[in-house]
Formats: structure tokens, C-alpha cells, sequence
């Protein structure tokens, strides 16, 4: 069953210049993709920075404007959506957005932010509402005590969980965490991850997971799809990404993990060199003529690949 | 500001709560003797002003005692009195308050109409700011004082009101700009995202997401408007294009000193004004300067 | 670069033909026309000659015919007739404009002379007590309206101190074209361009200092102090030059200010010059002159401003837009 499914999305970026500043070209951030989220498990949308991974998202929840393409969720495309109407299915698809600094207003007290969603979709006596509040800074892990406070007194994992309480104050079915823990000490990030895992299962949650870090998205992810150039290069299972990569494009991200363990690191370099050879023999074989990334193809029930 | 939306005197807060960003500016302002200083005094002026100016009427003001013309101050005119035998300290007072309550009233003004048009140009972007734009830039160009002069001068029945209205409609431009540009740099940080994700209207996000982080600068360039205000009218006023007749401005007792015999020797018709001026536009400026190093955290003193 | 400049020109004729049509709307507004001179000098003329006199001049046209031909004449030199004196408003621009040309230029040269040597010495020393006194300075110069300070100026120095005199732009009793004559122009001009001067510096000096205590910090500077360059080098070589150039920048801008300004010294220091003449014009309701005045000034703030962004663009070429 799928329950948000994004097809043949494209969104450019007009580019103008001349003298009369007249559009002459567009920046395709996103361009043809189409993917597909089962209730309940986690996408990781994976690719480098630039590839358009973050611009996928942030149109999915309507910040940015879709050039072409639907995104269906119950049925509904809401790319076709007025602003007005748009409005109904905001509270099921939240965003966890990447710099937990600028993300959280700086002259609100932490009540005043979370409690912003509350306060556009639901209406809630001022008790109630500090009530679910402090239940939901509880459930984050925050003391419920600290509701009055300013962002700033808080540490950077502390913020993202109020900006996950944030999200999760309507009861979302969907979000789309865009790069949630790259803003992070790696000593934190472990500790973000883990909890968004309990609240993904408490909630019933689906992620969108958004990250250029292949470690974390494996940690995460159920499905993966891999973006470069704007346009997906492969998708699969987690399985079928780290076992059996098909595109040259996916060997190299893999190849560019590295590997903890000393001993193999002769094992390793060969590794890295043959995929870098590969990828020069083979180019013409991964991209058409104008160096464009093929549409995808399905290898198995699982697994796609863009190959010709 | 952010005021919780739970009421202060529930029983059972014992919440910490942490000083709000205006507790801070205050904070600020104490630290600065001089600043200090210069808000006590200017608030001093300002309220010896409005309540002494209540007891005077117009009679007073425009009562013509042409055996006292260009009396030097003595025990009954503190001041002295002006070729009309007019005294001159109640001149003084009544200038000062009508000066203040323009100066008021356009900042006010312009304010209001800046702000939302900076808001609505920065935040929408496109062709409404495009449009917003033209029209200040444009604005900007004009010689203002001659156009204001000009209008001064034409309009029928010209009365403080239509003064007001008159200034207010060539000053909001750069408030606006000002405005326009800390709002863009403002709807790019993330909570402005946020916020519309979470499906807060634009409106609501402008007015109560943006505009709380606008604040400080805000206050500032109010505080350095009404100085840059009462410097206008008053400027207009000694031209002879400010306050109509019958209603007296510092500007007005400074003009006097157009006639040398004036300027030269009944200098206490004109000199008490215009070092009211001075004096009024230092403190505000004072205070000012130091809202503005205590808005920007890096300037703060500690 | 070329593009910027012909790109900023063309906004600037739109901004120029706005402003024409405003002030001549207004000036369709004043009471007067170019017949109310006429009727002061004779004013015998029975109404119907005056409606002949009318038609012929072509003042019941619509009044964008009238707008057309008002900006034909005005870009062939004919700037009309003063309503008033019923004299060509060309002879009455005349002497006026060199006296308030030389009245801003030499503002600008004060202001230059005070506002750099000052930038430079709060920028190069830092909390010094210099420094201290010049951001004092500044401060209260922003702070003073220019109108009270000139007033206080000529009160102090004109009247009191007898250094200066208190008004007119040269003595009338020296001969014209002489050598006491330009001494005597000079010595009119003196006091009225300090003061005019003395509160134009902010800018300069604010973004001088700051400039400069900024670009000490910069790699090249600490490149160049890691070399050995002498102290003084450093300074003359490496900060001015490189502070020293936005400054260029600032002169259009104020031009801009010392025109706004000149209406009050003028009439401050009842100084003959276009200033004067806008306050006395209108005083008198002659709108014909206004016009031209509101127009001439409109132009030359416009030109001011492009001056300044094309200077701007050519410094620091990150403000182009293209």
C-alpha cells in the first residue's frame, strides 16, 4: 500500500540574464523523480549536497513550488492544491528541518514554539494546552519544568528534540527529516537517531530521511533511493543498495565510506581504485550522450536502477 | 513580548523563567550612565512640558502687550517677551509640546506604514516587492523638503493635521527599506519554514514570527526618527512652512532671530529654543545609540 | 560594466519623466499662470484679450499637450517666465546657480579635509582618546539639526565675534573682478560652507574608521606585517588604499545632502544663492520659478545618486548588478 507517492516531479529554477534579464536557462534541482512511501518504514534519500535530495522534500511539504509532476497523498494530488486547501493535510506530513539554530524562533519561549501547530489546527484552553506541552517535552527527553525558556539556553540536540516535539505536536503520519542530525556533535547524533526510531514505532511514524551520510541512512533507512544530478540513480531495499550496487554512481558513495578496520585498508584502496576505473571505462555506459542520468529500471521487485 | 500563553499567577508554576529580550535592552541601558541620564532628563523635559503646557491657554500664548515688547527675562517673564510683548517662556513650552506631539505622531505614522510595507515586501519577494520597491527608490530621488515646501503651501486650509500627513507621506521610505532588508535576511532562517510547515497563515508568520525579531531594530530607528523628526519640523517651522499660524514650534521662536536687531540682542527670544533642541535631540540620540549597541549582542557592554 | 552604466541610466529616465509629470501637475495646481505676470505688469487687459491671449498661448489645451510642449521648451533651455518679477527665469537662475555651485563645492572640500585626516586617525588608533573625541564629534553632528548649528555658528561668529560677515555672497562696494572682490567672495563664503560642512562628515568618518580598523585584521595586512613592511608602509600602502576608495563613492551622495542643506544655509546666512531663491519664490507664490527650481534640484539629486552607484560599481564590483 502506498499512501504518498511522489511521480515525475521536476522543479527548476529559472536562470536570467541578458540585458533585459529575461529567463534563458533553468537549474532542473529536481528533475523527474518519482518515488513511492509504504506506511510505516523509513525512506533515506541519499546523494550529495546539490544533488537535490533537500529540494525534494522541502516541496513535498509545499515550501517549494513543483514545476511538473504530482505528489498523491490519499488520493490527492497536492501539488494542484490551494493554499487554503493544502491546509487540511498539513498537520499529517511535519518536517524535522536540519539546523536545529535557525529552525527555532529565537525570541519564543520553547512553549510558544511548540505549542504553534496546536494553536493553528486544534483549539485548546491555555491549561490543556501547557499540559500537552509538557507531556510532549517529557516524551523528547526535556524537563517539562523548562517550558518558559528561550531557545538559545538550550544544546543543539536538545533544540532538535524540541523541534521534533514541534512536529509531532498534531500527530503527523509522515516527516520528512531533512538532514536532522548533520547540524550535531557526533556524540549526540547517535542519541537523536535512536529516539527518532522509538518515536518512528510509538507513533507509527513514516520517515522521509534526508542525508548526504550513507552510515546513518543504513542505520535508518528501510528503503533507499540514491539522488545525483536531480534525478534518482538507484533504488532498493538497504540490502539491495549495500550488497548489490548496480550504478557506478552508488559504488563510488559506498566506496567513499570508510572503513574503520585497519587491516583492510590495502582492501579497501583496491577497492576504491577499481571503482574509480570502472567509472572512467564505463561512463558512457551510466550516463547518455548529453551526460544525463538514464531513467530508472526495475532489476528486481525491489531493486531500480537508472541504466539504459 | 512572546508573553506565555498561560496566566502569571497559576499556583503551581514554578517554572524558570528566563529574562525576555526586553528585560535585556533594559539591562543594557542602565549599564549606560549616559544613556541613562539622557532618557531621565528628555523624560524630565517631556512631562514638565505636557503637564506645565496644560495651564497655559491660548490667551496666554497670543495675549499682545505692546508696552512690554522685547522686555529681557525678569521675575513675571521668565524669558522675556517677543516683539509682540508676548512672553516668551510660554512660547517656549507650548512649541515644545507641539513640536514633540508632531514629532510623535509622524514617527508614529511612518512607522506603521513602513513596517508593513517592508514586511509584506520582504517576505512576499517577487512582483509586490518589485512594485514596493520601485516606488521608494523613486521617492528617495525627490528633493523631499522642496516637494514638502511645495505641498505646505498649496493646500487649502492647511492645518497641523495635514502637516502631519503631509511629512508622514515622504518619510516611511526608509524605514521601509530598512525593514525590507532585515525581513529578507529573516525569511530565509529556517523558523520562517517552520512556521509554514506547521500551517501558520503568512500574516500570523509576519506578524508574530518575523516581526518579534525585528523588534530591536525597530525601537532604535524610532528613537532616531523622532529625533530626525523634531529636527524637520522645527527646521520647516523656522522656514515659515511648518505649523500653521497660532500654533507655535521652537521652530518659530528660532525664526524670529531672521531680524538682526533679534538675533543680535534679544537673544532670549530665540537662543532658549534652539538650545531646547539641542538638548532634546542629544538625549534622544544618546538613548538611541545605546539601544542600538544593546540590540547588537556583540556590542553589548556585558 | 558598460551594462551597469547603461542599465542605471535607463532607470533613470523614467524616475525623470515621473518627476517632470509630478511637478507639473503640481504646477497645474498653484493659482497663477504664465498670464498673471502680464496682468501685474497691465492691468488694464479686459478678460476677453486675456481668454484671446489664453488660447493663443495655448493654456485650455489638455493638459498633456501643454505637459509635452512644457518639457520640449524645458530641453531646448526655455525654462519660462517668472510670474512676478515677469523676467525670463533664466536670467534669475543665473548668478544664483555658480553661488550656490560654489557654495557646495567648497562644503564638499571642507567636509573632505575634516572627515579624512579625522577617519584616518580614529581608524588607525582605536579608543584612544582621539578617537574618543572624534566619535564624540560625530555623534553630536548627527545628532544637531543643520539649521540650529548654522544658526549658532552665525550667531557666534558673525554677530559676536565679528570674524565673518553675517550675509549677502561678496561686498557690494568693491569692484567687481578685482582681486578684494574674490578675496571678499571668499570671506562670504567661508562661514556658511564650515557649518554646512562640519555636520556633513558623519559618513565619511564612521565608515573610514570602521574600514579601517576591519582591514587590519585581513590576511594581506598580516601578510604584509609577517614581510617586515615598515608600520608606516603598511598604512599608506595597504589600508588606505584600499579604505580610501569607497570614499570616492560617497560624493554623489552628498552632493545630494549639501543640496537638501543648502536651502537652510542659504537662508541662514541669507546667501544669494538657488536655496534662497526656492524660499523667496514661493513666499511670494511665484510657482513658475518654483517649478523650475523643484525640477533642477530633482534632476541634480538624481545625478547625484548615479554618480555615486556608478562610482560604487566601479570600487566594489560585487554591487553590480547584472
Amino acid at each position: 500500500m502506498t499512501f504518498l507517492r511522489v511521480e515525475n516531479l521536476k522543479v527548476y529554477y529559472p536562470v536570467r540574464g541578458g540585458f533585459f534579464r529575461r529567463v534563458i536557462d533553468h537549474v532542473k534541482a529536481v528533475d523527474d523523480i518519482t518515488l513511492d512511501l509504504q506506511p510505516g518504514e523509513t525512506y533515506g534519500l541519499v546523494g550529495e549536497s546539490g544533488c537535490g535530495k533537500t529540494t525534494t522534500g522541502r516541496t513535498i511539504i509545499g515550501l517549494n513550488k513543483a514545476t511538473a509532476g504530482k505528489i498523491i497523498f490519499n488520493d490527492i494530488d497536492l501539488t494542484r492544491l490551494k493554499r487554503r486547501q493544502f491546509h487540511k493535510y498539513r498537520k499529517d506530513i511535519q518536517m524535522i528541518f536540519q539546523d536545529p539554530y535557525s529552525s527555532l524562533n529565537p525570541k519564543k519561549r520553547v512553549i510558544d514554539i511548540i505549542a504553534e501547530p496546536i494553536r493553528n489546527f486544534e483549539k485548546l484552553s491555555p491549561k490543556e494546552e501547557r499540559r500537552k506541552v509538557q507531556d510532549l517535552m517529557e516524551k523528547v527527553g526535556l524537563s517539562p519544568d523548562s517550558i518558559f525558556k528561550y531557545p538559545h539556553e538550550f544544546s543543539g540536540g536538545q533544540r532538535q528534540r524540541i523541534g521534533i516535539a514541534r512536529a509531532l505536536t498534531v500527530n503527523p503520519k509522515i516527516i520528512i527529516a531533512d538532514e536532522p542530525v548533520s547540524a550535531l556533535d557526533v556524540s549526540v547524533q547517535a542519541q537523536v537517531l535512536n529516539f527518532m526510531k522509538d518515536i518512528q514505532k510509538e507513533y507509527n511514524l513514516t520517515y522521509l530521511f534526508i542525508s548526504h551520510d550513507l552510515g546513518i541512512v543504513r542505520h535508518m533507512s528501510d528503503r533507499i533511493g540514491i539522488m545525483y544530478k536531480g534525478r534518482l540513480v538507484e533504488e532498493g531495499t538497504k540490502e539491495n543498495i549495500f550488497n548489490q550496487p548496480k550504478h557506478i554512481y552508488t559504488k563510488r558513495l559506498l566506496a567513499a565510506i570508510p572503513d574503520v578496520n585497519p587491516e583492510k585498508r590495502d582492501e579497501h584502496l583496491l577497492m576504491r581504485k577499481e571503482v574509480n576505473e570502472e567509472f572512467e571505462r564505463n561512463y558512457e555506459k551510466y550516463f547518455d550522450a548529453e551526460g544525463k542520468i538514464f531513467d530508472l529500471k526495475k532489476i528486481s521487485d525491489t531493486h531500480s536502477v537508472a541504466l539504459p | 513580548m512572546a508573553a506565555p500563553a498561560v496566566n502569571g499567577n497559576d499556583k503551581e508554576i514554578k517554572f524558570e523563567k528566563s529574562p525576555s529580550g526586553w528585560s535585556i535592552i533594559f539591562r543594557e541601558l542602565m549599564k549606560d550612565k549616559l544613556a541613562l541620564f539622557s532618557l531621565i532628563l528628555f523624560f524630565a523635559i517631556v512631562i514638565y512640558v505636557f503637564v506645565y503646557s496644560m495651564n497655559i491657554g491660548p490667551d496666554q500664548i497670543d495675549r499682545i502687550d505692546l508696552k512690554n515688547k522685547y522686555s529681557p527675562p525678569n521675575s513675571i517673564h521668565w524669558l522675556g517677551t517677543d516683539y509682540g510683548g508676548r512672553d516668551v517662556f510660554n512660547q517656549l513650552i507650548v512649541g515644545a509640546r507641539n513640536s514633540l506631539t508632531i514629532a510623535i505622531a509622524i514617527t508614529l505614522i511612518t512607522s506603521a506604514i513602513g513596517i508593513t510595507l517592508g514586511l509584506i515586501a520582504g517576505y512576499f519577494g517577487g512582483l509586490v516587492d518589485n512594485i514596493i520597491m520601485r516606488i521608494i527608490d523613486f521617492i528617495l530621488t525627490l528633493p523631499t523638503l522642496m516637494i514638502i515646501i511645495v505641498f505646505v503651501t498649496l493646500v487649502p486650509k492647511f492645518n497641523v493635521l495635514n502637516f502631519i500627513l503631509i511629512m508622514s507621506a515622504f518619510y516611511w521610505v526608509g524605514k521601509a527599506r530598512l525593514i525590507r532588508s532585515k525581513t529578507l535576511a529573516e525569511r530565509e532562517l529556517e523558523y520562517v519554514a517552520a512556521s509554514k510547515t506547521l500551517g501558520t497563515p503568512n500574516r500570523k508568520i509576519m506578524l508574530f514570527q518575523v516581526l518579534p525579531n525585528l523588534s530591536s531594530i525597530i525601537i532604535v530607528n524610532m528613537t532616531l526618527n523622532l529625533a530626525g523628526n523634531i529636527g524637520i519640523e522645527t527646521g520647516l517651522s523656522y522656514l515659515g512652512f511648518g505649523l500653521p499660524e497660532g500654533t507655535p514650534s521652537l521652530g518659530t521662536l528660532i525664526s524670529y532671530s531672521r531680524n538682526p536687531v533679534v538675533m543680535e540682542e534679544k537673544i532670549w527670544v530665540w537662543l532658549p529654543a534652539a538650545l531646547l533642541i539641542l538638548v532634546m535631540m542629544l538625549c534622544i540620540n544618546f538613548v538611541g545609540q545605546a539601544l542600538k549597541r544593546a540590540a547588537d549582542a556583540r556590542q553589548r557592554l556585558g | 560594466m558598460l551594462k551597469f552604466i547603461v542599465r542605471r541610466l535607463l532607470i533613470m529616465i523614467p524616475q525623470l519623466l515621473l518627476l517632470s509629470i509630478i511637478i507639473f501637475l503640481l504646477a497645474k495646481a498653484m493659482p497663477g499662470d504664465a498670464l498673471t505676470g502680464q496682468m501685474v505688469a497691465n492691468p488694464n487687459l479686459d478678460p476677453e484679450t486675456m481668454e484671446e491671449l489664453r488660447e493663443k498661448l495655448g493654456l485650455n489645451d489638455p493638459w498633456h499637450e501643454q505637459y509635452i510642449r512644457w518639457i520640449g521648451n524645458l530641453l531646448q533651455g526655455d525654462f519660462g517666465i517668472s510670474y512676478v518679477h515677469n523676467v525670463k527665469i533664466s536670467d534669475l537662475l543665473g548668478n544664483r546657480m555658480a553661488n550656490t555651485f560654489l557654495l557646495g563645492l567648497l562644503t564638499l572640500i571642507f567636509a573632505y579635509l575634516i572627515a579624512i585626516p579625522l577617519g584616518i586617525i580614529a581608524g588607525r588608533y582605536p579608543d584612544s582618546w582621539m578617537d574618543k573625541l572624534i566619535v564624540g564629534y560625530n555623534f553630536v553632528s548627527y545628532a544637531i539639526p543643520l539649521f540650529v548649528f548654522a544658526l549658532l555658528m552665525l550667531f557666534l561668529f558673525g554677530y559676536t565675534l565679528n570674524w565673518f560677515p553675517t550675509g549677502g555672497s561678496v561686498d557690494v562696494q568693491v569692484e567687481r573682478g578685482t582681486w578684494d572682490w574674490y578675496l571678499s567672495k571668499l570671506h562670504h563664503l567661508i562661514l556658511p560652507s564650515i557649518s554646512a560642512a562640519l555636520l556633513s562628515t558623519v559618513g565619511t568618518i564612521q565608515y573610514l574608521r570602521s574600514e579601517i580598523i576591519d582591514t587590519k585584521l585581513k590576511d594581506f595586512v598580516k601578510t604584509a606585517k609577517a614581510k617586515g613592511t615598515p608600520e608606516r608602509k603598511v598604512y599608506t600602502r595597504h589600508i588606505f588604499r584600499n579604505s580610501l576608495l569607497p570614499v570616492a563613492a560617497f560624493l554623489g551622495y552628498d552632493i545630494v545632502f549639501i543640496l537638501g542643506g543648502s536651502i537652510f544655509i542659504e537662508q541662514i546666512f541669507n546667501y544669494p544663492g538657488l536655496g534662497q531663491l526656492f524660499v523667496s519664490s514661493i513666499s511670494q507664490r511665484d510657482f513658475s520659478v518654483v517649478n523650475i527650481l523643484v525640477m533642477l534640484f530633482g534632476f541634480l539629486s538624481i545625478l547625484g545618486t548615479l554618480l555615486s552607484d556608478i562610482i560604487l560599481s566601479i570600487v566594489d564590483p560585487r554591487i553590480r548588478i547584472d
